[in-house]
Formats: structure tokens, C-alpha cells, sequence
């Protein structure tokens, strides 16, 4: 239960941080280093970044994005590093801290 | 420490903060009594607007009983996230993140602290038995992000430990009792040895004597001294002695053949001392020539 909640909870701010342009793709790979998603996604995930990147010429956060969803994100990433993104682009908008 | 994010919109964070709040409560990982302790009646009577106000004291008064969720479902997240202050909702939700990843980080270590405790009394067994479990959920969780996510875990962690410390007890406790059940264990497997051990005893006498007509075999004899004793061939020669002198009735229970062989025995010895005249000496003659059948069948000819 906690488990599945964190990772839906997690999805859900991810998705909301980057719909709301709380943060951006850049800033989630900021966080999410080549390193992070090397570890941790599957070999099926990281087939298809790249298979995506080649096809589209060019390997962008974006284009990383569309495959390293909010929700493959909360199941595969750590969550420490989505609460970081999290909480870096909310000290970026001021909304972190006082009132 | 660049921004190049744009700042977010007023509309865009207040989206954000529903969707993160609201989404925790529906999912059970925050309480209204979490999202009351920072958005406190103090908060509200300060940002809410009366109209809200109104709504809330309707409905407080019109239910038995005011709580935390009663105030959170009148006023809705949402309006909440729109009126109170974004510095108090994000400690709201960096508590609760905090607290859920805390549950995360802190599970595995206590279950890994409790074994050198109870390793040092118990010194054998119960390590490798503890050991085992705990190992499984931790790397879930902390092996992967140590590397990048170490610093993040720091910065978010630091801050909620005494509750993760206090759920680490429990299963601090739960994993002494585990290792307590392994030292029980072998005790009653001595318990069975030493049951075994009484068992031969009595069937030792008779079988000793065939022991000694194989000496060479000393290691079988230290080892399985049961075995030798239970086979049944050991036994059999003083049987055989026995036959000659006395019937083997006392070891054996009465059955229903052993009256039917005797019956056959005693009709033979009837018949037998009936005739006794037709006997001679050219019969007599028969029976002695043929030694190598009186030797190895002599009992099985009486028994005939």
C-alpha cells in the first residue's frame, strides 16, 4: 500500500510540477542524471530513449521525457531524486520557505 | 543554482499544491490532521475568505461532531491551496514527503541494526537467519540513489528521523524474536538424538556377540552401532541354538502360524511314536549316508 501510494503520489506531483511549469524536463535531467536513469530504468526504457532520440535525431530532455514518463519516473527513478527536483523548483519559484 | 526555469505562475503552484495534496490524502499518505497542523485555524481565520467561513461554520455546526476532515472536506483542498500561504502548504507537503520517504530510507536500517545486538549472545546461528530478510528491502530503496540522490536524501531526511527512528523499533523487536525461535530450534533435534540413543539399547544384547566376527570394521561399529544391532541375521544364530534346546516362543508373540507349525509338529512326533515297528535298518541306512543334508537341514528335516 505505502509503496503504490508513494509511487502514484510521486507520479502525481511529477506530472503536476511539469504541467504547472513548476520545473521543466531540463530540470528533472538535472536531477535525473544520465547516471540515475542508467541505474535504475530497464533496458526495455532505455532501448526506446534512444530508439526515440535516433529516430528524432537528437536526444533532448523532452524527447526524454515522452518515454521516462511521470509515472515510469515514480516506479523506476528514486523517489529522493523526484522530491529533489521537487523541492529545488520550489525554492527556484520562492514557494519554499517562508510565507 | 541557475534558474532557468520559468517562475511559475500563481495559478500553476496552486494547481500543483491540489494535485500533490489532494492526491495525498486520496492515497492515505497524509491526514487531515496533517494538513491542519500547518494550515491552522489561525491560518484560515487569516486567509479564508468569510464566504468560506460561512460554509465551514454551517457545517460544523450542523454535524455532530468538528474534526480535522469534517474542516478539509467543507473547505476543500483546493480552496485551501488558493488562499493559504504557499510557504505553509509547501511545509505541509515537504512534511509529507519527508515522512513518506523516511518510511522508505529508514525501514532497512533498523532491521539490519537488530542482528549485531543479538548477534553477540546467540554467537552462531541467528546472524545469517537475520541477516537474509532485512537485506531484501533495503536495496529497493537506498542502494540505487545513494550516488546522486545521496545529498538529496541528506537535505530531506535530516529533518523527520525521530519518527522513522520510532518505527524502526518495532521491527527491531520483531526480528528478536525471530532469532530467539533459531537457538530453540536445535535443542529439541538433541532431544530426538538422545530419544534414538534409548531405543537400540535393549536390542544391543543379543547382536553384540556378531560384532566381534567382524572387527575390522571398528569405524561401523563406532559409528551405527544401531544399525548391526537391528539386523536381523546377528540375531539369528542363537536362534538356532536356541531351536536346538528350547523354542524361540519367548521372543516371539503367539501368532496364528506359529500354533498352526507347532500343531504340524506335534502330529508328526504322534505319528512318528505311532510306527514305531515299520522302522529299518535300510532306512536308517538313507538318512546317515546323506550327511550334507543332515548337516545343513537338520533343523528343517525335524521341523518336517
Amino acid at each position: 500500500m505505502s509503496i503504490e501510494a508513494r509511487q502514484r503520489w510521486f507520479a502525481t506531483m511529477m506530472e503536476s510540477g511539469l504541467t504547472q511549469q513548476i520545473f521543466a524536463p531540463a530540470d528533472v535531467l538535472r536531477h535525473a542524471t544520465p547516471e540515475v536513469l542508467a541505474n535504475n530504468l530497464p533496458p526495455e526504457l532505455m532501448s526506446k530513449v534512444l530508439a526515440a532520440s535516433l529516430a528524432a535525431g537528437a536526444m533532448t530532455p523532452e524527447r526524454v521525457l515522452e518515454t521516462v514518463t511521470p509515472d515510469v519516473m515514480s516506479r523506476h527513478l528514486p523517489h529522493e531524486v523526484l522530491w529533489d527536483c521537487i523541492a529545488a523548483a520550489a525554492e527556484r519559484a520562492g514557494i519554499a520557505g517562508g510565507r | 543554482m541557475v534558474a532557468p526555469a520559468p517562475v511559475a505562475a500563481t495559478v500553476g503552484v496552486e494547481e500543483f499544491f491540489t494535485a500533490a495534496i489532494g492526491r495525498a490524502l486520496e492515497l492515505g499518505l497524509a491526514s487531515p490532521e496533517d494538513v491542519l497542523a500547518y494550515a491552522t485555524p489561525e491560518v484560515l481565520a487569516e486567509h479564508l475568505p468569510r464566504e468560506e467561513w460561512t460554509k465551514l461554520l454551517t457545517a460544523c455546526l450542523g454535524a455532530p461532531r468538528t474534526d480535522a476532515r469534517l474542516v478539509v472536506d467543507t473547505v476543500t483542498v483546493p480552496v485551501l491551496c488558493e488562499h493559504v500561504p504557499f510557504g505553509i502548504l509547501w511545509a505541509c507537503l515537504a512534511k509529507l514527503a519527508t515522512r513518506a520517504l523516511g518510511r522508505g530510507l529508514v525501514a532497512p536500517p533498523p532491521s539490519i541494526a537488530p542482528p549485531p545486538s543479538i548477534a553477540s549472545p546467540p554467537s552462531i546461528a541467528p546472524p545469517p537467519s537475520i541477516a537474509s530478510p532485512p537485506s531484501a528491502p533495503a536495496p529497493s530503496v537506498s542502494a540505487p540513489p545513494s550516488p546522486s540522490s545521496a545529498a538529496a536524501s541528506a537535505s530531506v531526511t535530516t529533518p523527520p528521523p525521530p519518527p522513522a527512528a520510532r518505527k524502526s523499533e518495532p521491527v527491531s523487536a520483531t526480528s528478536p524474536s525471530l532469532v530467539a525461535a533459531a537457538p530453540s530450534v536445535p535443542e529439541p533435534l538433541l532431544d530426538v538424538d538422545q530419544a534414538r540413543v534409548p531405543e537400540p539399547a535393549p536390542l544391543g544384547d543379543p547382536p553384540s556377540p556378531p560384532r566381534k566376527e567382524s572387527p575390522g570394521a571398528t569405524s561401523r561399529n563406532l559409528i551405527g552401532a544401531r544399525r548391526p544391532q537391528a539386523s536381523a541375521p546377528a540375531v539369528i544364530p542363537p536362534r538356532k541354538a536356541d531351536l536346538k534346546t528350547q523354542p524361540p516362543q519367548p521372543k516371539r508373540a503367539s501368532t496364528a502360524t506359529d500354533f498352526e507349525i507347532e500343531a504340524d509338529l506335534g502330529e508328526a512326533w504322534k505319528k512318528a511314536g505311532a510306527d514305531p515297528e515299520p522302522v529299518d535298518d535300510d532306512q536308517l541306512i538313507d538318512w546317515s549316508q546323506s550327511e550334507e543334508t543332515m548337516t545343513s537341514g537338520e533343523s528343517q528335516d525335524r521341523k518336517r
